[in-house]
């Protein structure tokens, strides 16, 4: 598994426990990418854009992946995503939206602003191990990633 | 012109006539007086041959007495006395004739004085010779005195015969006078009735043209006249036709005039036809104006309309016109007239009917605008249309109404109009101005049903709507509810029980040598827990879903969705033997997506039923009920008892255990809220140990 410091994942999350879970997922399925925990929409947008408690944080290095929750705080997921979107330097940032709901509000809304994944979070700890051990896999180690200046 | 040339031609008539007479007067008179101086002549030509007789007489006697004289012989005495005898006859027929003539009487007195003294001379002569002798008579004879008589006799008679003479010549120039007056007057007086009677005769040969030119013009006429003319008389034949009668009739002139006038009239015309005849003969002066029906020689009738005169002699002039094209007209007229008087009996037994004028005064209204405005005739017409007006439209309304009508243009609307006693009442109206020749109406015509009971409907259903609205503002807003509540249960409920789950499993995991069976046994029960809970929230969420989500009708192919779903829950079925049998085709409309959940829940209900047979059979298909087609999910599974099938299709109720068979209770109340959302009906039959079967219809595929 890909495992440089340089690739960074950056779990938007509120909950502390589902951070805790997912953090122990990622273990349990050895990726160890550095994770960069942001509590609610607003810091997950001061670490991409270096503002607020990351001013001057070097932006050349995005998250190899974001991922994100849709219910924060401050800022939600859906407006966190936009954001990302409108913003030249992180329009390409790929985002996996890893939220509870299946709601189709949130799959339209998500997908229309950009989403490069949507995976519900299953109950079943299991079921969620193997979800995160995917997505790692799949956007760590096979999926390139965009060029890092365009 | 014509009496005057009358009177001319009567007058020189009586001026000729006068004039002839007048010669004949004159001529009458001349012959007599001719005669008259005629017979004068005899007379004269009498008085003098009886003056010559008595002078020759008197020269008798003195012949007879010189002869006695000389000779004593008494036979010389015989002329004389014959003479004497003579004379005196003359002298009494000369005193006869100049009776009437005082002058010749004068003469003839004197005369006869003479002719006495010389018959008393001659006498004595006589005497003296017989008694005296010769000598004695002599003496006296030479005396001279017989001689004086005898001339003096000569002298009177002489005058006489001067003044018959002269009487004659006098009465002879008389008379040749009067006859050359005579002739005068006779040449002028026939010369002028001559010439009076040319006149008369030149006028009377004028007279003669001018008639003939105007009998001329006469027959002229008679025979261009468009009019039928004709003369009948009173035998019952015409007399004259003019060739009207033949372009209209189609008979020849001849043939009409052989046979009776009745015999070309219609049966049924003929005693009307005779009856007028005799009432206009009695009257005498009478033109009547009649109308029968005459054959034409192609055998259709043709109406004519009649004007006769009666003359005297039994004749009658008449003048007939063909209108049998007026008759058709009037016919047709009628029809239309009564076709137009049933369509108004029609209009007015069903529709509200007004006329008014331009200014919108009333001027006719029917019985139902007065049952339905509840005023009387008379209390409308005359009135403003404004007199039912209720106020309930806008200015813009009523003016947009008068220009359209105004304008000449049908106006179309529903207008409410007050009644007498205050109520109201909607009509639905077409207002239809009548336009004149000037292009400009003069009248506008009003008809309209009632529609009160129509818009009072419609006003009971806008507020129906209204409450319809709040409802279902209430409902969307109990909707937006349901839905924040599921999206958050989506996100919030969930996360607790991944927790839980998850932490369970790090304790199993990371800690599985402190903790004994029992412990690790009760860790796994928080676990099922946790997800049974998490399945039940899923299951939560997929049934608001069916309420909450927007719902589409396609035509759906469910034996395709059948056979999807069916690969789904492969999976569920590993190891096990089951024959699914999905008739084809089954079509019907609906949501394709809830169809599909319908499906979902029902076909892993029965694989699920059937988990414990040796050989599970689950069948999809179709059967007619009645004349409805039904759906149908049928399985040899578990079944369950009829009696709590009244609780099958509650949400959370379940009528086996979950150690038996797994599950939520919320797959069937799923299912129905699919099938009734869809306007279908859902029911089961079943038998414990004997498997079920799920019937539920759905709106056909079209």
């Amino acid at each position: 598994m890909a495992n440089t410091k340089d690739n960074v994942i950056l779990l938007v999350e509120d909950n502390a426990d589902d951070e805790a879970l997912a953090i122990r997922a990622l273990k349990k399925n050895n990726i160890l990418n550095e994770v960069v925990v942001a509590r609610d929409g607003a810091e997950a947008l001061d670490y991409l854009f270096g503002t607020g408690a990351y001013a001057g944080r070097d932006l050349t290095t995005p998250p190899q992946v974001v991922l994100l929750d849709l219910k924060l705080p401050k800022i939600n997921g859906l407006e966190v995503l936009k954001r990302i979107r409108e913003d030249a330097r992180t329009r390409f940032q790929p985002v996996v939206v890893l939220t509870s709901s299946k709601e189709e509000q949130d799959l339209i809304g998500s997908y229309s602003l950009g989403a490069n994944s949507y995976i519900r979070k299953p109950v079943d700890f299991s079921q969620f191990a193997e979800a995160v051990r995917q997505v790692g896999l799949y956007w760590l180690v096979l999926n390139e990633a965009p060029p890092k200046q365009l | 012109m014509k009496s005057t040339l009358r009177h001319s031609l009567l007058a020189g008539f009586v001026a000729a006539l006068a004039l002839l007479g007048l010669v004949a007067g004159f001529n009458w008179h001349y012959a007599a007086r001719t005669q008259e101086t005629a017979a004068w002549v005899a007379h004269t030509h009498e008085v003098r041959d009886q003056l010559n007789k008595a002078l020759s007489s008197m020269q008798d006697v003195e012949t007879g007495e010189r002869g006695f004289v000389l000779t004593g012989i008494p036979a010389f005495l015989e002329p004389y006395h014959a003479a004497v005898e003579g004379v005196a006859a003359r002298v009494r027929s000369l005193r006869t004739l100049t009776a009437d003539n005082p002058e010749q009487r004068q003469i003839l007195d004197a005369l006869e004085l003479h002719i006495k003294r010389k018959l008393d001379h001659s006498a004595l002569v006589v005497q003296l010779r017989r008694d005296a002798g010769f000598a004695l008579a002599q003496a006296e004879v030479v005396s001279g005195r017989g001689k004086a008589a005898m001339d003096a006799v000569r002298a009177d008679i002489t005058r006489m015969d001067t003044v018959e003479d002269t009487l004659l010549m006098e009465r002879a120039a008389t008379a040749r006078r009067e006859a050359d007056t005579t002739r005068r007057l006779t040449l002028a007086g026939s010369s002028l009735s001559f010439l009076l009677l040319i006149a008369v005769f030149a006028l009377v040969l004028r007279e003669n043209r001018l008639r003939q030119r105007a009998e001329d013009e006469v027959d002229r006429f008679f025979s261009v006249a468009l009019d039928m003319l004709c003369v009948s008389s009173s035998d019952g034949y015409f007399k004259r036709l003019n060739p009207a009668f033949s372009q209209t009739l189609g008979w020849s002139n001849e043939e009409m005039l052989a046979r009776p006038y009745l015999d070309f009239i219609h049966p049924d015309d003929y005693s009307a036809t005779l009856q007028e005849v005799e009432r206009q003969i009695a009257a005498k002066k009478a033109v009547f104006n009649f109308e029968n029906r005459y054959r034409h020689k192609d055998g259709s009738w043709r109406w004519l309309s009649w004007k006769s005169v009666p003359q005297p002699g039994g004749l009658m002039y008449a003048t007939a016109r063909d209108i049998t094209e007026r008759k058709q007209v009037e016919e047709k007229l009628a029809t239309t007239t009564k076709a137009l008087a049933d369509f108004k009996a029609a209009l007015d037994a069903h529709g509200i009917i007004s006329i008014a004028d331009v200014r919108g005064k009333i001027l006719h209204v029917n019985d139902n605008f007065c049952a339905i405005s509840k005023y009387s005739r008379e209390e409308l017409l005359g009135q403003d249309h404004r007199l039912i007006n209720s106020g309930h439209h806008p200015k813009a309304f009523i003016r947009d109404l008068w220009q359209t009508i105004t304008s000449g243009r049908v106006w179309k609307g529903e207008i409410r109009n007050r009644a007498k006693d205050g109520s109201f009442y909607w009509v639905d109206t077409v207002i239809m101005p009548i336009i004149e020749a000037n292009g400009k109406p003069s009248q506008f015509i009003s008809t309209r049903s009632d529609i009160t009971e129509r818009k009072l409907a419609e006003e009971q259903v806008v507020q129906l709507d209204a409450e319809l609205h709040a409802h279902a503002a209430q409902l969307e807003a109990a909707n937006k509810e349901l839905e924040s509540f599921a999206y958050s249960v989506s996100h919030d409920l969930r996360a607790p029980l991944r927790g839980m789950d998850g932490f369970s499993q790090a304790l199993l995991e990371d800690y599985e040598g402190q903790l004994d069976a029992t412990g690790q046994d009760y860790l796994r029960r928080v676990r099922a827990g946790a997800q049974h809970m998490g399945q039940l929230i899923d299951d939560l969420l997929s049934l608001s879903l069916v309420t909450r989500s927007e719902m589409t009708l396609d035509p759906v192919n469910l034996t395709a969705l059948a056979r999807k779903v069916i690969a789904e829950l492969q999976p569920q079925q590993a190891g096990r033997a089951v024959q699914w049998e999905v008739s084809d085709p089954l079509n019907a409309r609906g949501d394709p997506r809830l169809l599909q959940l319908a499906l979902v829940n029902l076909l892993a209900n029965a694989l699920k039923f059937t988990g414990k047979c040796e050989q599970a059979r689950i069948e999809f298909g179709q059967q007619v009920q009645g004349t409805e087609p039904v759906f149908f999910v049928r399985d040899n599974g578990a079944g369950f008892d009829m009696a709590y099938a009244d609780r099958l299709f509650g949400a959370f109720q379940r009528l086996h255990t979950r150690l038996e068979f797994p599950g939520t209770g919320i797959g069937l109340a799923t299912v129905q809220r699919i099938i009734h959302r869809h306007g279908g009906r859902v029911w089961a039959e079943a038998q414990p140990g004997k498997g079920a079967t799920f019937y539920f219809t759905l709106p056909t595929a079209e």
